[in-house]
């Protein structure tokens, strides 16, 4: 369902992909991991354009992201999870939810409430609708993060380390709503340092280093029969830990 | 279309022109605050140059407007034909005359000496090292400048503020004219006998209108030949015991300063203009800082609008690099140099597109500082640039803003006593005007301060109701 076609990106003289190509079909649950500053964010960033890619294309179901008029509809189909939240500050949860369904029409108010209300339930956060996420604990917020995402009615959801800024005990519930998305046939990119979290949960998992997709495979394959030498090397380090 | 526009609008100037020409009265500008020449009374303009215009204007068969300007515009009033004659006690110079044309001279007045009775400086030999306050650009300083070289010239922008000098024995001596020096002698000072030097009264037209000059020059004659002049003199001196005693306790000073001879109203004409002035500019420094802030925000984000960017940046940087007097004097001498337009509006216009710099700068930097997170959630969404400016950064950005934009409306409050410049009536300019008459410089200025200072506190009380609220919206609605 998604596309990448050799994917490049610069950040001044620093080339940060270097021509990246990768098919995600419809269920997969990617797990992208690498060592820092190896190019995992800004490739995840690149799949919404919010990072725009120097050249390359980022195909949606027929539909070229890149240099594409109609970018705004298109995202709509791509929901996003931040590391840092980013959920809107001036905003209660319940308008945090309801903003970009009603203020773009795919909803009626009443409407677009009473789904804030299902998807509250889901991520077992009813009783917080009117307050602000400066009163939520981070794991509250980041599956209000996550429900904000799926008014829209994503057909692929990226998690950029969506479980980094957490402590440690939050980390858990904010996993197991992934899972239970999984277990809809959610489709989903992630990027994060949770080793074992990738082992267990992700479908494909993609290696990359020096801005290039050094190996990819089932979970298994990266893990248990690592191939690639860079990708060896990176999980001794991790094992050492 | 648009040069349609531009068409029409060129006719209408021209015709604003055009009428400006052919008007019936005669523009006298002056700064008065020079008894007996020109000075308040009952709220109205008088004194010996006024009388004089006065037979101008009859001469002409047209009626007579005074405007009360700053010193140093009058030259440019002329200049420009926003004024038809200057009358001020201008003294004839090589270098006024290079500017405008001098009629005969009307008076002769000789530069002069104040000092203290006891002090040491008792004539002209003995000045040498000593401190000497003036008027900056008077006559009694260019004198002084170019004849004492080791002369400290201390050069104050009004001779009450030189007076007040010697009052506190800050200097040894003031130069100034002999005849308003007369006025506003205190007991303990006397003027020195031999004078620094002579010059010559004259009015001031716009170079070339020979018409007018000779008028001008016609009935100067007439009143000399006459001896009328001397009477219109002897009629405006000695006003000063009447008007306001030497001997004065803390209440008669406020009974001077402020109820007699209606004085509060120039203060209240000047808190209105001023207040009008700052609400006026306020508004438009919001509308222009708005539209450059958002500007240059839509073109950093979206790369569209790149003419309105580069505008917005160059409207800044000139304007927050240029003095507000300036760009207030440019606005009404150059730009409005051929329309007759009303002088607080000019204030309006001149401190508001002037505000309307920083609040750009206030507005960018309130964006800037909405992380930048909060904004890719936005698009993430499918949000446009729009939606994502309007009902998210410029919501969160509001909280930044807003303190620094009240600290921007107290120095346009403040600002706006520049204004006096160009004539307009605010603040700063009723307490030169009433100083004018007390000869007291400092009693009025404290009570104007006392004013600024409770409309900044009022502002600030607002400003923070404002803040708190906004915070409440937030912590309070659960």
């Amino acid at each position: 369902m998604l596309e990448v076609k050799n994917l490049k990106k610069s950040f001044g003289d620093k080339k940060v992909l270097k021509g990246i190509d990768l098919t995600i079909n419809r269920g997969d649950i990617i797990g992208i991991i690498g060592p820092s500053g190896c190019g995992k964010s800004t490739f995840l960033r690149c799949l919404n354009l919010l990072e725009k890619p120097d050249s390359g294309e980022v195909i949606l179901e027929g539909d070229n992201l890149v240099d594409n008029k109609d970018l705004e509809r298109i995202r709509r189909k791509i929901g996003m999870v931040f590391q840092q939240f980013n959920l809107f500050e001036n905003m209660t949860v319940l308008d945090n939810i309801t903003l970009a369904p009603t203020l773009l029409k795919v909803m009626k108010k009443g409407k677009a409430e009473k789904e804030a209300d299902k998807l509250l339930d889901k991520v077992d956060l009813k009783d917080k609708k009117n307050n602000y996420p400066e009163e939520l604990s981070g794991g509250q917020k980041q599956r209000v993060a996550i429900a904000r995402s799926l008014m829209m009615k994503p057909e692929i959801m990226l998690f950029d380390e969506p479980t980094s800024a957490l402590d440690p005990e939050m980390i858990g519930e904010v996993t197991n709503l992934m899972r239970q998305l999984a277990k809809e046939g959610m489709t989903m990119v992630i990027v994060s340092h949770e080793i074992n979290f990738i082992k267990n949960f992700c479908t494909r998992v993609v290696f990359m280093s020096d801005g290039v997709i050094q190996e990819e495979g089932t979970s298994e394959d990266i893990f248990m029969n690592p191939k690639n030498s860079k990708l060896k090397n990176f999980l001794s380090k991790i094992n050492n830990i | 279309m648009k040069k349609k526009i531009f068409i029409l609008l060129i006719i209408c100037l021209l015709f604003l022109t055009g009428c400006s020409s052919k008007k019936k009265t005669l523009v006298l500008v002056t700064e008065a605050g020079f008894a007996p020449y020109e000075y308040y009374q009952n709220g109205q303009i008088v004194g010996i140059d006024i009388d004089i215009g006065r037979e101008i204007a009859k001469e002409l068969g047209m009626e007579l407007e005074i405007k009360d300007v700053a010193f140093d515009s009058i030259i440019s009033e002329v200049k420009t034909e926003k004024s038809d004659i200057g009358a001020a006690g201008i003294s004839y110079t090589e270098e006024r005359a290079k500017e405008v044309d001098f009629s005969i001279d009307y008076m002769e007045s000789k530069q002069i000496l104040i000092t203290k009775k006891n002090s040491s400086l008792k004539d002209l030999s003995m000045l040498n090292n000593q401190k000497v306050a003036v008027q900056l650009g008077s006559i009694a300083d260019e004198y002084l400048t170019e004849n004492y070289k080791d002369l400290t010239i201390i050069r104050e922008k009004k001779f009450l503020a030189a007076i007040q000098d010697l009052k506190d024995d800050k200097v040894d001596a003031v130069a100034m004219d002999e005849i308003p020096a007369k006025e506003l002698l205190e007991n303990d000072m006397i003027i020195l006998e031999e004078a620094l030097t002579t010059d010559h009264y004259g009015m001031i037209v716009k170079k070339g209108n020979e018409e007018l000059l000779n008028k001008v020059n016609k009935v100067i004659q007439r009143l000399k030949d006459t001896k009328e002049i001397d009477n219109i003199v002897l009629k405006h001196m000695g006003l000063r015991e009447e008007s306001t005693p030497k001997k004065q306790n803390i209440v008669d000073k406020f009974y001077y300063s402020i109820i007699y001879d209606g004085r509060y109203k120039y203060i209240l004409e000047g808190l209105k203009n001023t207040l009008l002035i700052a609400l006026g500019a306020v508004l438009l420094g919001i509308l222009l800082g708005g539209i450059a802030a958002i500007s240059r925000n839509i073109y950093d984000n979206t790369n569209r609008l790149k003419l309105l960017n580069d505008i917005s940046k160059i409207y800044v940087t000139v304007i927050r690099g240029t003095p507000s007097t300036l760009q207030l004097m440019i606005i009404y001498y150059i730009i409005f140099k051929a329309v007759p337009v009303n002088i607080v509006l000019v204030g309006i216009l001149a401190f508001g597109i002037n505000s309307g710099a920083y609040v750009a700068e206030i507005i960018r930097a309130g964006f800037n500082s909405v992380p930048k997170g909060q904004k890719e959630a936005g698009y993430a969404l499918g949000l446009h640039y729009w939606q994502v400016t309007s009902r998210i950064v410029i919501p969160e950005a509001l909280k930044n803003i807003l303190p620094a934009l009240g600290n921007e409306f107290i120095t346009l409050v403040k600002e706006t006593s520049i204004g006096a410049y160009i004539g307009i009536v605010e603040l700063t300019k009723a307490s030169d005007i009433i100083a004018s008459r007390t000869y007291d410089y400092f009693f009025p200025l404290i009570i104007i301060a006392m004013i600024y200072l409770c409309i900044t506190m009022i502002l600030s009380k607002l400003i923070e109701k404002m803040e708190v609220k906004l915070n409440h919206a937030r912590s309070k609605k659960s």
